[in-house]
């Protein structure tokens, strides 16, 4: 290849001489003659075969300077110049051009208007995208965890346990309150009576069993399934009334065993949680309860303040768990003075004991104690009857007392999720309020396998005993 | 009356105005948009996990801490330079994971860690991108005005078979906006078959600032290093031969060079003009909010990283100091760049605009990319010394640390996500996925408006942002990670001639016939009769990672 003009396009000169441009194999580009010292790039020394020619050249000497007749072309001849037409280039000022013509406002004013009310539509446009999927996304952490539990940190913790559910009884109002612990996506305890004053086994009200086995199933975690006594009678007067305090602890086993037997019946999986009636129990009771593989007991804090003679909210005793409730829904020392005033009143009128006459504490006194109990990052055990939730005033009462509860950091989980999980080690105490491996009930039936397993592995020959052990003890 | 008792009050009147001027000059459309895109943000971090929250903000910190430090060490006290560098980034990240998984706030698990890395990712490059955007766009776009006297420039056009287009680029330049006498055209024939030598001739016959080289062909660096044989001007300035300079561009691109003895080199900004199909808009979308506005926030630091080929400037004795290019890399302009910047330039970016056609179809653009992202990462293996060396201030402590996680872990990750939605979907969690996806294209929705309202765009370009959260994401994704493979897979391929590793490529059946197999830069176009978008528009486009994590 060559290139070599015959006169100096600089300076015109006729005295050119030949130089040839090469490439050497680490890019350099240069005459050939300097590379005769090495490549000035890569310091090497260049042999004949790293360098490629590119173009030979003039080189004028009289200016030095390079020279092609590339472009020294005969002029006479010289090509015409190619017909350019360059395409519509996007211009960056005018950025309503898209818009037809007669949509375009002619004054600056309006088309300012125009591009800020298309950026508020595009700002809108996003927001509003942003906002519509929000409410899946925040119940995605419940559902994408079920697949591995993650760790949650609360300032405290809530228990819910509605108490004295049973066969034929208010079922209306049953399902009113459960749905509000549906739709708050909150769990609760229920106390269910197997069989009330030795009239109403559960295993009569098909319905009802039905009912309890479908919240299990749809609602796995959330509805704790809870022995609440036996018959739910007063049969002494332990600490004012009880069903099992001072009873010998023959007649509380049977009685514990009657009502077992009737729950099971009734629901997929009875917890491991009892919850004596009138909220008092014995330590007979709890050694009772010990024996049948129980692991908590939820009675009443003004009884377990002055029989364990302590004001811890939750305890270890016996071999149990005591969960206490620490807070009534309903204003029983209102109830009691009503009663009184009537009983005084002596009236002739048919005194029916009316399930609306329970007063509720005000929303306030509920609100007020949970915040005391936020702030102490206690454990707050709230306990109420469904049967009194006859009114849509009193349903909404409970629904904002859960929102109020919700608006903070707490936790919520069953009282045998809580019992279990401070035992696994999936729920845990730290120095400013709790931790919990949420979702509860999928950490805990991990650590159950995990420790079933752990057992089979430990190969004692038991194994299966072992196993069969951990799923009653999970069933309970 | 006191005159010092009358200053204050004026001083008082002086600033209330000067407030009442400040407010006037304050963009609201953008300064709403911005706001805007706190608003999704905000409900993320309301739906986050307390611990995720918190290892982000110790994150974050961390980042300060490291930035602060770095412009410390860089502007005061350089004798520190070598303290908590880019190894002490690395241990430092590495003992933060340690030390989240130990205090509980992340579960040591691959998907935990990649989605927290996303998480952290989207803050990081949102924010950063959409601020610096917002903040340039607010204090002024440009800190260098063009005003004479205009330096002698030379424009090196390589060109091979670009019949058709090189005419129109000469022509865009020969219509610019630069004194006549200032100016030298010299168009590069590298060795072209078809008639690119001709067509450049008759405007060199037609005008004395038109001059056009010819040699044998050997790929668009050894064009451009001949080129440079012929160059007289003080500053050089770089044109793809299929490219259109805006009639501006050239008084644009050598303002810095009088503002600042400093800098080597500066870039300019890459619009593409074909936009009627998908591929073209997609890419003007991803240039916009990632390329263009992204480099303007290197730009602080004088450490943009690519000057890209379609239009570039550079003094001649920065060239000429570092050889200028080099064969060994699949991206010539990335290359010279941080040789630039080794040598210790700043380098800048102007406002000088040019127009490029994208490739417009997805097979195009693959091949494309192939070149760019096997040339990217040959590029960063072969300055991988900045990684290391702390001398390098600025470049070594942030440009290289960002781009590394760019280049090597975002494309990863892209796929980890993409399997755990896959895993979402077969487990029926649809509605979650829709939701996520949903939640996140707003985000790049809103971030893309900024962009657009900042850099005068078609706001058309909006319809496309799903596109940038699903598919077109992943599929450059998926080419990082393929390049990065066949890059570290086959180095004897890559390492001597740049033309090999393109020719492995090349040889397949449906590629057609390699003219010259010394000609690793316009390979790519063999089949076609131009070489087209050769060159890097800026920074990696895939600069820009979204939130479809």
């Amino acid at each position: 290849m060559s290139s070599l003009p015959s006169t100096c396009p600089i300076c015109r000169s006729r005295t050119l001489t030949a130089e040839h441009i090469d490439e050497h194999d680490c890019g350099h580009v240069a005459p050939e003659d300097d590379f005769a010292d090495g490549c000035e790039k890569c310091n090497q020394q260049v042999s004949a075969d790293e360098l490629t020619r590119l173009q030979t050249v003039g080189r004028c000497l009289e200016c030095d300077s390079l020279a092609t007749d590339d472009f020294d072309l005969n002029l006479d001849v010289a090509p015409p110049l190619p017909t350019v037409t360059f395409p519509t280039l996007p211009s960056r000022e005018d950025n309503l051009s898209w818009l037809p013509a007669r949509y375009v406002p002619e004054s600056r004013l309006a088309r300012q208007l125009l591009s800020s009310a298309l950026v508020v539509m595009v700002l809108l446009a996003g927001i509003t995208g942003a906002i519509s999927v929000m409410p899946m996304l925040e119940s995605e952490p419940a559902t994408v965890a079920a697949g591995e539990p993650e760790w949650e940190e609360y300032d405290s913790i809530v228990l819910f346990r509605n108490d004295d559910v049973q066969a034929w009884y208010n079922q209306d109002e049953l399902r009113d309150v459960n749905q509000v612990f549906i739709d708050e996506e909150v769990p609760v305890t229920l106390g269910i009576i197997p069989d009330t004053n030795g009239e109403a086994p559960l295993t009569d009200d098909p319905e009802l069993c039905t009912y309890l086995q479908s919240l299990e199933t749809e609602y796995p975690g959330q509805f704790e399934m809870a022995l609440h006594g036996f018959t739910h009678e007063p049969l002494t007067e332990f600490y004012g009334s009880s069903e099992f305090g001072d009873l010998p602890a023959d007649e509380q086993r049977e009685r514990l065993e009657a009502g077992e037997e009737l729950l099971d019946e009734c629901v997929h999986s009875p917890s491991s949680t009892f919850i004596p009636p009138m909220n008092t129990y014995d330590e007979t009771t709890v050694s009772v309860l010990e024996e049948a593989n129980y692991t908590t007991v939820s009675g009443g804090s003004w009884f377990t303040d002055a029989y364990y003679d302590g004001n811890e909210s939750t305890f270890e005793d016996g071999g149990l768990v005591h969960v206490p409730e620490t807070r009534a829904f309903e204003n029983w020392t209102a109830y009691e003075e009503q009663l009184l005033e009537e009983d005084e009143a002596d009236s002739d009128e048919s005194n029916e004991s009316d399930d609306t006459a329970v007063p509720f504490e005000d929303l306030e006194t509920l609100t007020d104690s949970f915040d005391e109990a936020h702030a102490a990052n206690d454990v707050h055990v709230v306990m109420f009857h469904y049967q009194y939730f006859t009114t849509d005033e009193r349903v909404e009462q409970l629904e904002l007392l859960v929102q109020h509860m919700k608006d903070e950091n707490t936790g919520f989980l069953t009282i045998e999720q809580f019992a279990l999980g401070v035992e696994m080690g999936t729920v845990e105490q730290t120095d400013d309020g709790w931790r919990v491996l949420e979702p509860a009930h999928v950490a805990i039936a991990a650590e159950q396998a995990e420790a079933a397993a752990a057992d089979r592995d430990n190969g004692d020959g038991e194994a299966e005993q072992a196993l069969a052990d951990i799923q009653q003890w999970v069933g309970r | 009356m006191n005159p010092i008792m009358i200053a204050p009050v004026v001083v008082g009147r002086d600033r209330a105005q000067f407030a009442i001027r400040r407010l006037q000059s304050v963009k609201w459309r953008s300064v709403a948009l911005f706001l805007s895109a706190l608003v999704p943000f905000w409900l993320l971090v309301d739906v986050m996990a307390p611990q995720t929250l918190y290892a982000i903000a110790l994150l974050g910190l961390l980042l300060l801490v490291y930035l602060g430090w770095s412009y410390y060490v860089v502007e005061r006290a350089p004798r520190f330079r070598a303290v908590f560098g880019t190894r002490g980034l690395a241990v430092a990240v590495t003992c933060y994971i340690g030390l989240i998984i130990w205090l509980g706030w992340l579960r040591p698990s691959l998907l935990a860690l990649v989605h927290l890395g996303a998480v952290v990712l989207i803050f990081v490059y949102y924010w950063f991108i959409a601020f610096i955007a917002f903040f340039h766009d607010q204090v002024g776009r440009s800190k260098y005005a063009p005003k004479p006297p205009y330096p002698q420039l030379t424009v090196l056009i390589p060109a091979y078979n670009e019949e058709g287009y090189v005419s129109r680029t000469i022509q865009s330049l020969l219509d610019a906006d630069y004194p006549e006498d200032a100016l030298e055209i010299v168009a590069v024939d590298d060795g072209s078959t078809d008639s690119t030598f001709a067509e450049a001739s008759a405007f060199a016959a037609a005008s004395e600032r038109v001059s056009v080289v010819s040699k044998a062909n050997g790929g668009k660096y050894s064009a451009l290093n001949y080129g440079l044989l012929f160059a007289s001007g003080a500053i050089i300035v770089t044109v793809d031969a299929d490219s259109i300079v805006d009639p501006d561009a050239l008084k644009h691109i050598v303002a810095p060079f009088a503002a600042d003895e400093d800098i080597g080199a500066v870039a300019s900004n890459v619009t593409i003009w074909n936009r009627d199909s998908l591929v073209t808009r997609c890419q003007q979308l991803e240039y916009t909010i990632g390329v263009n506005i992204y480099r303007r926030a290197l730009d602080y630091f004088g450490i943009v990283m690519v000057v890209p080929g379609c239009l570039g400037a550079y003094r001649r004795e920065v060239l000429s100091e570092v050889f200028a290019y080099d064969p060994d890399t699949l991206t010539e302009d990335f290359d010279v760049t941080m040789k630039v910047l080794r040598a210790g330039y700043r380098v800048s970016v102007s406002d000088a605009r040019v127009y490029t056609e994208a490739p417009a179809t997805w097979h195009d653009l693959y091949r494309q990319r192939l070149r760019w992202y096997r040339g990217n990462y040959m590029t960063i293996i072969k300055h991988w010394s900045v990684v290391t060396d702390s001398s390098y201030g600025y470049l070594n402590r942030i440009a290289l640390p960002f781009r590394l996680v760019e280049m090597f872990f975002l494309p990863f990750a892209s796929f980890v996500v993409l399997a755990y939605i896959a895993w979402l979907i077969a487990a029926g969690h649809v509605l979650t996925v829709f939701a996520v996806f949903v939640f996140f294209t707003s985000i790049v929705f809103l971030i893309a408006a900024l962009g657009i309202q900042i850099e005068g765009e078609d706001w058309r370009l909006l319809v496309y942002a799903p596109l940038l959260v699903v598919g077109y994401k992943q599929f450059h994704d998926a080419l990082n990670v393929k390049c990065l493979l066949d890059v570290l897979t086959a180095p004897e391929l890559g390492w001597t001639r740049a033309a090999r590793i393109e020719q492995v490529v090349s040889g397949r059946p449906d590629v057609g016939v390699i003219p010259e197999p010394e000609a690793g830069e316009t390979i790519g176009a063999e089949t076609e009769t131009k070489t087209k978008n050769e060159t890097n528009p800026g920074t990696d486009p895939d600069a820009h990672n979204h939130g479809g994590d």
